[in-house]
């Protein structure tokens, strides 16, 4: 009688769960994925320009517009996407560090020796972005 | 298989089996990131601290890579922890799975998931 009536309580939960997916993250997308590699790829082409020379910020004004509006659009995308709360905090931290390295860059306080010590620091948000992207996609695929 | 049959320690133990599956599937994930990253943070935040001393960065500038390292630091944490709540919804959907196959044994003919 007791297994009885655990085996319906099982039975109920599961009828209750069974129809949905437990969720606690957001599902994979490709398209943020895509893009944060993208940007990556950017990124460190522009930090390796710039451990040789660093161009005064007129000049390279395309390329904080350019990653600041990806980052935009990625942080948007995401914030409508249920669940993707880490995600967003994550680009969100790449975002704030863009605005500091260009910050540095108008007060001409961005020398070679500062992109060394910060190139590794971005390269580091990147790839656990990237590895958070990996796990999503391997979940979606179990 | 009958309702009274079921073998509710065995069912319970093989759920556990299924949860601890998913969940060390991503532990190298986690512990990869950890291993990488975090040593490295540390390591260079000392090699900072020698240039600066040395007047190779100023302390405008120390003070701007100290808070985008922590923002890094940051960024790494927050992806160990939706790697883990990753592993957590995998862990629960394996017991679930379990839970799933047993009911729809016991329940012949009928495929209520």
């Amino acid at each position: 009688m007791k297994q009885l009536k655990v085996f319906n309580t099982i039975l109920i939960v599961l009828l209750l769960t069974g129809c949905a997916t437990i969720r606690l993250v957001a599902p994979y997308d490709q398209i943020t994925d895509q893009k944060v590699s993208d940007m990556q790829e950017q990124v460190v082409t522009k930090f390796t320009e710039w451990e040789r020379n660093i161009p005064p910020l007129a000049e390279e004004q395309s390329f904080y517009d350019q990653t600041e509006s990806v980052l935009e659009i990625l942080i948007l995308r995401n914030q409508n996407i249920e669940k993707s709360a880490i995600l967003v905090e994550m680009l969100q931290k790449i975002q704030e560090n863009m605005q500091i390295i260009k910050e540095l860059h108008q007060a001409n306080e961005l020398s070679t020796e500062v992109i060394q010590q910060i190139k590794p620091d971005l390269m580091a948000q990147f790839n656990a972005i990237q590895k958070y992207q990996m796990a999503l996609k391997r979940a979606e695929e179990n | 298989m009958s309702t009274l049959d079921l073998d509710f320690k065995q069912i319970a133990n093989d759920m556990l089996l299924a949860m601890k599956g998913a969940v060390t599937e991503y532990f190298s994930d986690v512990k990869d990131i950890a291993d990488d990253e975090l040593e490295d943070f540390a390591k260079r935040s000392v090699e900072l601290a020698k240039k600066v001393k040395e007047g190779k960065i100023s302390e405008v500038q120390a003070k701007a890579i100290l808070k985008i390292r922590q923002n890094a630091v940051e960024t790494v944490l927050l992806s160990i922890a939706g790697i883990s709540l990753i592993a957590a919804q995998e862990a629960i959907e394996a017991a679930i799975g379990i839970l799933k196959g047993v009911v729809n044994a016991a329940i012949p003919g009928v495929d209520i998931f």
